[in-house]
């Protein structure tokens, strides 16, 4: 974040973030049930159009309404990643806790297992995943969720080992609490504002890593659109029509940054300041 | 140090044996019969049985294991490739040395370009220079590979005609045009990592700055250049060695795209292939090396790390 002296200057830039992350979402999944916009309607008079007020993002090679497209195709896209994220959220989490009262040989085990799935680059996993389930909505969203649920677990670990050693787990220790319980009555309390602002920045690597994989073709498969095969429809005729996969690239790196700054802002907002 | 050594690297043997075995696991637990993938639904059932019993795909999962990766430590063989119709071993030695020339160059535009601008912006904090760096850093760790591969290939190779829009010329055979046709690929992969390393470097400057020794040392009177370059430089190189570690693992990754965007036949593109036409070998092959350079690359970075600072080789 950047850094400023004026203390009302950053709370209008905070609002401002926040509100254009919230706009951007609101527009991407209400806009489509007022609409009239069709984003597999074709219209062979009227091929690569460039932008007009009838197209706002002109059309692609076969007609279609590329500002349609790219509506629609951030619904899909975003419903991938709110649910990959979701799954490495269900599978992480645990995970991420679990060394914490396990017995000692299992946690140690889980950490490693984590630990192992960190080694391979996130997009690599995530490819020969979808290369070895095939592509399909249902598989992108288990091999983007296997991606993030190692990533989760780190944080969740990380953060939950910090608080275990504050003095109010001593205590309840001291009550007789055991380990599941406090694992869950009193650290998940406590890493929540961490873990709410891990989920934010997963959401932003979650549709970064969508778009890239429909954008390679292995992803959501055309007709129906989502972000990443829109550019990739705009890529094969980027000499004669940029504006395709330039204006829909812009607003996925657009909406990313803007979810990247709530993260963030929410950073900011819930955990303590540091001295 | 001996003592350290000894210990990273007999765990790092033992890491990598766990490793092969999820990696191994991985690709077993996927549905479907690779012979059958291969051959096609209609094939006859006894080339199917044939095909899997040449391949010893009929024995017990762990023989497999063990066949498969005492192959492969022994004699260097990584299995073979059913689609390429050719020995993954093979496949590698003519493929790999493309990538590595793709991701030395992104690494080195990583390190020369983020490391100093980290280092600009955190003795400017507050700055001109700092804001910049910020607010670039924060543009580009949004925009996936693929989209700055996109807007480059545009500007540089179809509005400019700098670069060629694809295709690959080896840097040993003629290292200018080499170096060219690497440059788009390059500077795409690395625009996501820069941002990160800048930031890291800023960060861990930050944090040194804050330490009682360098107000000791300006009070000292200690000439500018060299409290930044030998005060402040060498306890800040802890973080950011092992950013620039996990970087370089990382930028193998980017690699996929880079080389499947700008038609590179290395490992990246290989491995592309090998999840669209579900070449499991392959994929089991590139998930163990994968795996292992990034093990590999973390304990080199650890070793560099207990050369630097002492404190880190007690066990």
């Amino acid at each position: 974040m950047l850094k400023y002296n004026n203390i009302q200057l950053k709370k209008i830039i905070r609002f401002v973030i926040l509100g254009m992350t919230l706009l951007f979402t609101i527009v991407i999944l209400v806009y489509p049930i007022f609409s009239t916009l069709d984003p597999f309607v074709m219209d062979m008079q009227n091929i690569l159009s460039p932008p007009t007020s009838r197209h706002w993002f002109g059309t692609d090679i076969y007609g279609r309404d590329v500002f349609a497209r790219v509506i629609f195709g951030g619904r899909v896209t975003l419903a991938i990643a709110a649910s990959a994220v979701g799954l490495g959220l269900f599978l992480g989490l645990p995970l991420g806790l679990l060394p914490l009262w396990a017995p000692k040989w299992l946690g140690e085990v889980v950490r490693r297992l984590v630990d192992m799935m960190l080694a391979w680059p996130g997009i690599f996993l995530a490819l020969a995943l979808m290369g070895l389930l095939g592509p399909g909505e249902r598989n992108l969203v288990i091999a983007l969720g296997l991606v993030r649920a190692p990533r989760i677990a780190l944080v969740c670990h990380n953060t939950g080992r910090k608080v275990m050693e504050e003095t109010f787990i001593e205590a309840a220790r001291s009550f007789g609490a055991g380990g599941l319980h406090i694992a869950t009555k009193h650290v998940l309390p406590n890493i929540l504002p961490v873990l709410i602002v891990q989920v934010i920045f997963q959401l932003g690597s979650g549709i970064t890593a969508e778009t890239a994989l429909s954008f390679l073709g292995v992803g959501v498969m055309p007709p129906k659109p989502s972000w990443g095969n829109v550019v990739a429809d705009g890529k094969n005729v980027l000499q004669v029509a940029p504006w395709i996969s330039l204006l829909a690239g812009s607003i996925i790196i657009m909406f990313v940054l803007f979810i990247n700054l709530t993260g963030d802002v929410l950073t900011d907002m819930l955990t303590p300041k540091r001295k | 140090m001996l003592k350290y050594l000894f210990w990273r690297l007999s765990g790092l043997l033992l890491t990598l044996l766990g490793l092969s075995f999820v990696s191994f696991c991985l690709i077993e637990l996927v549905p479907g019969d690779p012979v059958i993938t291969m051959l096609g639904e209609a094939a006859a059932w006894q080339d199917i049985e044939r095909l899997r019993i040449e391949l010893g795909l009929n024995k017990p999962f762990l023989v497999r294991y063990y066949n498969w990766i005492t192959n492969a430590v022994v004699h260097g063989d990584l299995g073979y490739s059913l689609l390429m119709n050719q020995p993954i071993t093979e496949l590698f030695k003519t493929r790999i040395p493309r990538t590595a020339w793709l991701a030395l160059l992104s690494f080195l535009l990583t390190i020369f370009i983020g490391i100093p601008s980290g280092i600009l912006a955190a003795l400017y904090a507050g700055g001109l220079i700092d804001r910049l760096v910020m607010t670039v850093s924060t543009v580009f760790l949004a925009t996936p590979i693929f989209l700055v591969a996109l807007f480059l290939m545009w500007i540089f190779a179809v509005q400019l005609r700098w670069f060629p829009v694809a295709g690959y010329i080896a840097p040993t055979s003629h290292f200018i045009e080499g170096i060219r046709s690497l440059c788009l690929p390059a500077l795409s992969i690395s625009t996501m990592y820069i941002a990160y390393i800048a930031r890291m470097t800023r960060a861990a400057i930050l944090e040194t700055l804050t330490q009682d020794f360098v107000v000791a040392a300006q009070a000292k009177g200690v000439t500018r250049a060299r409290l930044v370059f030998l005060h402040i430089m060498k306890p800040s190189l802890v973080p950011i060695l092992t950013a620039g570690g996990l970087v370089l693992a990382e930028l193998l990754g980017g690699t996929i795209v880079s080389e499947t965007m700008f038609v590179i036949p290395g490992i990246g593109r290989l491995t592309f292939d090998a999840a669209v036409k579900k070449d499991v070998f392959v994929l089991q092959a590139m998930l163990l090396f994968m795996g292992s350079i990034y093990y590999v690359i973390n304990v080199i970075v650890d070793i560099c790390l207990a050369v630097i600072d002492p404190r880190i080789r007690i066990i």
